[in-house]
Formats: C-alpha cells, sequence, structure tokens
C-alpha cells in the first residue's frame, strides 16, 4: 500500500475513534435532556384557575380570598357557556325524534369536552373521582382539550396500501343552523378568561401526597420509599461489605474455599437484577417470612445483597491501595493486627471505600427489578418509620415504570412521568458526581 | 436476539472509544471524557426505559423510514469512501509505472465511486419505504441497551489496552508504523483476550436488562417472521418473568410459579458461565503478559 493511503486510513481510524466517543456523549444528552426539559414543566408550568381550586380544596393551600375573586370572574365567562348549553337542550326537546338522534350524540360528545376542560357543568352530579372535580390545571394540556373541543378527529382509510390517515373536522359544521354554533367561537376566544391562566411555581410536587392516583398532587411517598429503601440497603451492605474486604485482604490465604468465595462474589456482580428480586421474594418473604407480604425491610435486604459486590470490591481495591509501608511502621511499633486494620489502614482506605459506597447507594437507589416483588406498591401515602417492617412503599423506580406502561391515563400524566424520572436521575447523578468528585481529591491527595 | 443486536452496535463502538481513550485522545480530554461515560453508566434503567417509551418509539413509529435512511447514510458513507480509496490502492500496486499507475488508479476510484452511490441511493430508496408498525420493537431495545452496556465495554477494555505495555508501542512505531497500524495490528491481537473478556462483561449486562425490555419491547410473546426481522415486537426472558410473577406468587406451588423460577435459573446459569469464562480469560492474559 502507498504511503498515502496509509496516512488516509490512519487519519480515519482516528476518526471512527473521536467519533464513537461523540457518538456517547450525544446520546447522554439526547437522553437527559429532554427528561431535564420536560422534568422542570412538572414543577414550573402554566397553572390555571382550576389548579389554584385544587390545591385550595385538597392542600388547603393558597389565598382565598383572592381565589374566590378569581372564581367569580371567570365564572362570568362561564355563564354565558352554561346559557348557551341549556338553550341548546331546549332547542333538542323541540326538534323532529331523527333530528334529536343525531344531535344528542354530537351533543353529549361536546359536553364532554367542555367537562374536561372546564370542570362539572352545573346540574352534573357530583363526581366520585377526584380527577373529574376540575378542569384542566395546566394551560398546554388545557389547549389540547380545545384543540378536542373545537374539531372531530376522524380517520381516513380510503388507500389500502398506506396506513389509515387521521384528519380533523371542525365541529361548528356539524351544528349548523342551531344556537350551538356560537358556543365554539365564544369557547375558543375566551378560554383565557375561564381559566385565567399564569406562571405557577408548584414546589407541592415534590412535598406532596398524589391526589387520584398522580391526577394531581406530588410524589413525596416515592421519593420517601426510595430514600427508605436505599439507606436500609446501605446499613445492611456497607458494614458486611467493609467487613468482608478486610477478610480478602488481610486474612485470607489463598487455597480453595477463598478462591470460591472470590468466583462467587465476583459471579454475583453480574447477576441480573430480576434474579435477586425473585431470591429476594423467595427467601425473604416466603421462606424466612421477614414479613407478611411486601415491605419495605424485603426490599432493602434484597437490594443490599445486589450491591454488596461492588461494595466489596470497592473496599478491597481501596485497601490494596493503601502504601504497605503504613502497615509495616505501624506493626514495627508493637501493634496488634487487627489494632493495626481499625486504625491505620481502614482510616487510610476510607475515602476509597466511601466513593464505593456512594456509587452503589446511586445504583440501590435506581433498581427497578429488585423492589417489584419484595417492597413496592403503584400507589400509597408516605409510610412512617415505624411500618418499615411490615409495608411496602411506592419507590421513584417502580413508580415510573408503573405511571408509563400500566396506568390507564398514561398519556395524560406525562408531566408527572418527567417530573419522577427527573428526581430520580437527579439524585443518582448527584450521588456519582459527588462520588467522582471524591475521588478526584483521593487521587490528588495521594499524587503529592 | 435484543443480546446480539446490542452487541453488534455496541462491540465496534466500544472497542473503538476505548482504543481512542486510551491511545489517541491527550491527557487533559480524557479526564472529561471518562466521567461522561461513567454518567452514561449511572443512569437508572427505567429512565432509560422511559426514554425508549416515550421519546424513542414514537419516533420510529411516526419517522422510522427516514430515519434508517439516514442512518445508513451516515454509517455507511464514510465506509464506503474508504473502500473505494483502498481497493483501488491495492488493485493497482502491481504496475511499476508511476504516471500509468496514477491514472489507472483514478480510474479505478470513479468506477468504484460511481457503484458505491449507486449503492447508497438505491438501499437508501428502500430503506426509506419501510413503513414501522411499531416503535416498541427489537431494534429500539437494542439500539438502546448497546447505550447501556458500552461503559462497561469502554471502562474494561480501556484497563486491557492500558495493561499491554509501551515497549510494544514504541517497538512498533521504530518498525515504521503509523498510529492505526500499530493499534491494529499489534496492540489489539495483545489485548485481544482482555477485550473479549470486557465483551462478555457487557454483554452479561445487556441480557440481564429488565425494565427497558419490559416497557421497550413490545412483549409479544411469539417468533417474530422472519427470524431476524428486528422490526417486530418481542418478548424477552427477564421481562416474562418480571412481567408474570405478579400473580403466580398468589399461589405458591404453581407451576407457572415454577417455570418462572426454572428462567430464572437459566439467566443465572448463563450468567455464571460467562463470568467464569470471563475470568479465566483475564486471568490467562495477565499470566501471559508477565510471563512474557
Amino acid at each position: 500500500m502507498i504511503i498515502g493511503t496509509r496516512k488516509i486510513l490512519d487519519r480515519s481510524f482516528t476518526a471512527v475513534g473521536i467519533g464513537s466517543i461523540v457518538v456517547m456523549a450525544l446520546a447522554l444528552m439526547t437522553v437527559v435532556v429532554p427528561i431535564v426539559y420536560n422534568g422542570i414543566g412538572a414543577v414550573f408550568f402554566t397553572g390555571t384557575v382550576e389548579h389554584r381550586k385544587m390545591l385550595y380544596a385538597e392542600f388547603k393551600r393558597g389565598d382565598s380570598q383572592a381565589l374566590s375573586s378569581e372564581v367569580a370572574s371567570s365564572n362570568r365567562y362561564r355563564a354565558k357557556v352554561y346559557d348557551m348549553l341549556t338553550g341548546f337542550e331546549a332547542e333538542l326537546e323541540t326538534m323532529s325524534p331523527e333530528k334529536k338522534a343525531e344531535y344528542q350524540s354530537k351533543y353529549s360528545q361536546v359536553r364532554t369536552s367542555l367537562q374536561a376542560l372546564l370542570g362539572p357543568l352545573p346540574g352534573d352530579p357530583e363526581p366520585m373521582l377526584t380527577r373529574f372535580k376540575y378542569g384542566q390545571t395546566r394551560w398546554e394540556k388545557a389547549e389540547e382539550k380545545l384543540h378536542d373541543l373545537l374539531y372531530e378527529s376522524k380517520w381516513d382509510n380510503s388507500n389500502p396500501n398506506v396506513m389509515s390517515q387521521e384528519y380533523f373536522v371542525s365541529r361548528a359544521i356539524g351544528f349548523e343552523g342551531t344556537s350551538l354554533v356560537k358556543l365554539f367561537p365564544y369557547v375558543k376566544d375566551n378560554l383565557e378568561s375561564m381559566l385565567l391562566p399564569e406562571f405557577t411555581l408548584y414546589w407541592g410536587f415534590i412535598t406532596d401526597s398524589s391526589v387520584d392516583s398522580h391526577f394531581f398532587g406530588g410524589i413525596w411517598p416515592e421519593i420517601q420509599g426510595t430514600f427508605f429503601l436505599a439507606i436500609g440497603a446501605m446499613l445492611f451492605a456497607f458494614p458486611l461489605g467493609v467487613v468482608a474486604a478486610v477478610y480478602f485482604t488481610e486474612y485470607a490465604r489463598p487455597g480453595f474455599l477463598n478462591s470460591m468465595l472470590r468466583s462467587a462474589n465476583s459471579t454475583l456482580a453480574g447477576v441480573p437484577s430480576i434474579v435477586f428480586g425473585m431470591f429476594g421474594l423467595a427467601f425473604f418473604i416466603n421462606t424466612m417470612k421477614v414479613s407478611e407480604s411486601k415491605s419495605v425491610i424485603a426490599g432493602a435486604l434484597t437490594l443490599a445483597i445486589m450491591i454488596l459486590p461492588t461494595i466489596i470490591r470497592a473496599a478491597e481495591e481501596a485497601i490494596l491501595a493503601v502504601p504497605k509501608t503504613y502497615k509495616e511502621a505501624s506493626l514495627s511499633l508493637g501493634s496488634t493486627k487487627w489494632n493495626t486494620i481499625a486504625t491505620v489502614i481502614l482510616p487510610a482506605a476510607l475515602p476509597g471505600i466511601l466513593t464505593g459506597g456512594v456509587i452503589s447507594l446511586g445504583r440501590a437507589a435506581g433498581e427497578t427489578a429488585p423492589i417489584i416483588f419484595t417492597a413496592a406498591v403503584s400507589v400509597g401515602s408516605a409510610i412512617g418509620l415505624a411500618d418499615v417492617f411490615s409495608s411496602p412503599t411506592p419507590a421513584l423506580s417502580w413508580n415510573i415504570y408503573n405511571l408509563a406502561s400500566e396506568h390507564e391515563a398514561a398519556a395524560q400524566l406525562r408531566h408527572v412521568q418527567y417530573g419522577m424520572v427527573l428526581a430520580l436521575v437527579t439524585v443518582v447523578l448527584l450521588l456519582n458526581l459527588s462520588a467522582i468528585v471524591l475521588r478526584a481529591r483521593i487521587s490528588k491527595k495521594l499524587k503529592c | 436476539m435484543v443480546t446480539l443486536g446490542s452487541a453488534m452496535i455496541a462491540v465496534p463502538m466500544g472497542v473503538a472509544a476505548a482504543i481512542c481513550l486510551s491511545d489517541i485522545l491527550p491527557f487533559s480530554i480524557r479526564q472529561y471524557a471518562k466521567p461522561v461515560i461513567e454518567m452514561l453508566a449511572a443512569i437508572p434503567s427505567v429512565a432509560f426505559g422511559f426514554f425508549a417509551l416515550v421519546v424513542f418509539a414514537p419516533l420510529m413509529q411516526d419517522h422510522g423510514g427516514p430515519m434508517l435512511m439516514w442512518a445508513w447514510w451516515i454509517l455507511v458513507t464514510p465506509f464506503l469512501l474508504l473502500a473505494v480509496i483502498v481497493i483501488s490502492d491495492l488493485l493497482t500496486t502491481n504496475i511499476k509505472d508511476e504516471k500509468r499507475r496514477k491514472q489507472r488508479q483514478r480510474l479505478l476510484m470513479i468506477v468504484l465511486g460511481l457503484f458505491s452511490i449507486f449503492l447508497l441511493f438505491k438501499v437508501g430508496s428502500v430503506l426509506n419505504g419501510i413503513q414501522i408498525l411499531t416503535g416498541t420493537n427489537a431494534l429500539n431495545v437494542s439500539i438502546i441497551l448497546s447505550f447501556m452496556a458500552l461503559p462497561t465495554i469502554v471502562s474494561v477494555s480501556e484497563d486491557a489496552l492500558q495493561a499491554v505495555g509501551r515497549d510494544i508501542r514504541e517497538g512498533s512505531y521504530a518498525l515504521g508504523a503509523t498510529r492505526a497500524e500499530t493499534i491494529i495490528k499489534t496492540i489489539l491481537p495483545a489485548a485481544s483476550s482482555g477485550i473479549l473478556a470486557a465483551v462478555i462483561l457487557g454483554i452479561m449486562r445487556a441480557l440481564g436488562e429488565t425494565m427497558v425490555v419490559w416497557m421497550a419491547s413490545g412483549n409479544s410473546s411469539h417468533i417474530p417472521e422472519p427470524w431476524f426481522n428486528y422490526l417486530e415486537a418481542i418478548r424477552t426472558l427477564t421481562a416474562t418473568i418480571a412481567g408474570d410473577m405478579g400473580e403466580a406468587d398468589q399461589v405458591t406451588g404453581s407451576a407457572r410459579f415454577h417455570v418462572l423460577f426454572a428462567m430464572g435459573l437459566l439467566l443465572l446459569i448463563i450468567s455464571f458461565i460467562s463470568n467464569l469464562v470471563s475470568e479465566r480469560i483475564v486471568v490467562r492474559q495477565r499470566k501471559i503478559l508477565s510471563g512474557q
């Protein structure tokens, strides 16, 4: 090959290498940026008067005088809408039966969209579920519902070769000639006065419990559940892990048993997390009966077993990195082996052990599969510390899955899902960042 | 199936990234690149699964064909360009006369270039016409899983590449090889066992991943037809266990319970064997390197 081609190959090889790192960084951004952007929308958003009504009624928060004046001003505009509805209902009664049937179904669709937009209409029975007691609390969702009200969606199946296309037909055309045709432009022009949107900072998203299965309210029970599980797991795994690492580095002699133990440790590090979950279910709950059914303690124990190998490995490396001269100096001054370990080696290795511990804490907080069968429920209130031994808890990781896949209104609750994912990713990334900073500081110390 | 797919994407990218990190990048940039990779490793799997379900799947469903076409163009064009240059060079090495050689080479480059442009456009238009019926399919999961397995592959293979030592590198440079040739022909073979161990560890991570596949693979328990059709929904062992265990546990001792545990046992055995194999490889590599 001539030298020119070899040079080109060399340069392109460099380009491929740099390109793959760039792709990885881009992938990280692509995953993180939408989560951050949409997740912040769960706390900072344009909220309507319905949101403030809900806050006042459910959480007793807000200025009741300002709220009642707002409600009064919005009701002035809504009153016209209600009048138009009653007028149309009277008109329906006077129509012939075929025309009445034709308009009835269209009218009920319009009524449903108005209920979704503004809340219960006068004359409706009191709704059972909280989600139907209020209209749209977020302005962008209100605009979507307005589109639903103004246009009806139809599907075009004419071309058999492509998938059916959706197209929109204005509802006003369907009510041509009746009194209701004025409703649509009126609602379109006056929605802002009816809903009074303004910029809301809803800190309660992080501190409130959820109302009616995450339709309103916040995610505090999930956050607390994740904290309980992660800290519980560390309480079990950290001492065990450090003691095991001390054994492996100081006391274990090379032999069959110890090499088996080391193999077992590194194998455990690679086992899929769902297998840990099954083990937790079968061992902690069914066999040892740590609790009657799911509970926080069973989940914490399962998570502890999952992060144990990581802690052992990190602690081992930290202890091995302590210079041998420390140990020799301490022994030469007459200290016993255990005293040396406790007073010289462990404090010197502590930063490294802490780094490993913090990374494992992040992993325990983010894992879902071990807690599906052992500790997590979909909805619930924040449990007290005393219930740790007997009751399950909602957790961020499980609830993200549940809300996104199994919830019946998953598409409407996107902002809550993004908020939960942001909370989880923030917690884990903060923990990892602090571990990286800690490690950088240690390596600086070791260099000097 | 998804493990294979994610391995196909992750292994080349991971090894290339590891090589870049260990050999090509200056030290100061390496300090910033390593945290990026560790951040990618730290993101919880539900976050990836959520992203796959909510952002990636609708994107694939609405714009699947054009996305595939662009991916084809972006990935293949540089390679075809290189291949044209290299092949035209290889085919003309024997001609002694300089001018004639260059003429022949240019002619070959034009012919091959036209052929590759034709290939690009033909395959591109076929891909553009594909309509992805469901965004939650095996391809979606493969791509996301490859990003989850990447950090493991990169960090372990970087360790393996660093362990090769300076003397091999310096010897190769002294004989006149370019950096790419040094890496491909001497360092990669020397570190190959470590890289193999890294790949096995990364594949283990992709194999055992539950949440991403549960959320984004479509959970349809039938074998796609043809079996290599990545655009259909599939179901994996891990997602089956996670999904069915809730009901199965109510009747402890039922057949379903035991079947799910048998699946878990299979996963455990697979991970145990791959871990043993990767450990053996690492130990053997250490012996070889220290013995030399």
